[in-house]
């Protein structure tokens, strides 16, 4: 056992070992602190947005579609008066609203459309169009699971980008512009 | 026992003041914002044992109650769903057990109060009466919220590590401790020569 043990590369295999799981402990948590386990990735993206026909937040006997919606792009922003972090978002969508170039659609979430309206009225209607979705029945197609949230759907109804919680001038300027503009390149060629 | 109550005296910094010999309230309130002694192996001055069987029977009470709230607390997640046989309540909370409350990240769809849950228990109630197996459940929960709402991860190349990795590092730690049991025994009579071997 000796001769074994004073073998310089078997005497620092434990240390190996040890050292093996420290990184994959540090790699755990670095990952931990950079990722929010939450914000899952849509299985949706790529995919055809779900046909969805919801009644207009200030004419509620009128429907908006999916298919009204074909032929340009747009972006829903999911939003609902009781949800905070939405009051959060709510002045980086009032200065975006005419930026982003492409339609911005309020889809009330789980909401009284009285305190839907209520809640635009004080702090300031950011959208083009609101939709409301009393009952939730259409957010589980579009698997929403929560507010904010924001897709981008393009001129042929497909889902192209989720972003789960708020939209801030950082996720604006990182990930949603561009992918406007890519749109934009397509309709045009 | 001594032990025990030794342990749970940083609980109870009223009674850690009398102990050291303050009666005043004041005194020992202030004390607790101010980092707790030692408290293992406090000497537990005389006479005060009772009080402090007391005060673990207080405890006990209070983790009693607490534990029987987090149970009703799922009894009350479990909204009155008309099911049609005890069969398909078993299967249906089987399903849900598995099945992660995407709002509330460590609650089972199962277990959790939230508004997303109980709509997703809604939805799944539905589709049982319209005759799906729980495959066709899960793929369509699947669809719109992604593997992550299955407790059970798939098999995927995402998952082999998961899958695979501690059986790996299981055998591995087999294959060396075998390597070293072999080296061992084989040389028996040197290690009997040895028998101060700090192996």
């Amino acid at each position: 056992m000796n001769e074994v043990a004073s073998k310089p590369v078997t005497r620092f295999v434990p240390l190996i070992v040890f050292a093996a799981l420290v990184a994959f402990f540090v790699v755990g948590l670095v990952w931990n602190q950079t990722h929010d386990a939450r914000f899952v990735p849509s299985p949706l993206i790529d995919k055809p947005a779900p046909a969805f026909r919801l009644p207009r937040l200030e004419h509620p006997t009128q429907f908006l579609t999916k298919a009204d919606m074909l032929g340009k792009p747009y972006l829903i922003n999911v939003f609902a008066s009781w949800c905070y972090a939405c009051g959060d978002e709510h002045p980086t969508l009032m200065a975006y609203r005419d930026k982003f170039g492409i339609p911005l659609i309020g889809y009330d979430y789980k909401d009284a459309p009285q305190d839907a309206r209520a809640w635009l009225q004080r702090h300031g209607d950011p959208y083009h169009e609101v939709i409301t979705d009393q009952s939730g029945n259409t957010s589980l197609d579009f698997g929403i699971y929560g507010a904010p949230e924001t897709y981008l759907i393009d001129a042929k109804g497909i889902i192209r980008y989720k972003h789960i919680g708020p939209l801030t001038p950082e996720v604006i300027a990182k990930d949603l512009e561009p992918k406007i503009r890519a749109l934009e390149q397509e309709g045009s060629t | 026992m001594k032990r025990l109550l030794a342990w749970l005296e940083p609980l109870s910094p009223r009674e850690r003041g009398r102990g050291e010999g303050t009666d005043s309230r004041l005194a020992s309130s202030s004390r607790v914002t101010e980092p707790s002694p030692a408290p293992a192996g406090h000497p537990l001055p005389e006479g005060e044992g009772k009080s402090r069987l007391h005060h673990i029977k207080h405890v006990l009470a209070a983790a009693l109650l607490a534990f029987a709230l987090t149970l009703s607390a799922s009894a009350f997640a479990i909204d009155p769903l008309p099911f049609q046989s005890n069969a398909e309540r078993v299967r249906f909370q089987h399903l849900t057990r598995e099945l992660r409350c995407m709002v509330c990240q460590d609650e089972s769809l199962l277990a959790s109060n939230a508004d997303f849950a109980r709509q997703l228990r809604r939805q799944i109630f539905d589709m049982m009466q319209e005759g799906k197996s729980d495959r066709e459940i899960k793929d369509w929960l699947v669809a719109r919220y992604s593997t992550f709402i299955l407790y059970d991860p798939p098999l995927a190349s995402s998952t082999i590590a998961l899958w695979f990795g501690t059986p790996a590092i299981l055998l591995a730690g087999g294959i060396v401790v075998v390597i070293l049991l072999r080296r061992r025994t084989r040389p028996a009579h040197a290690i009997a020569e040895e028998p101060g071997d700090d192996w």
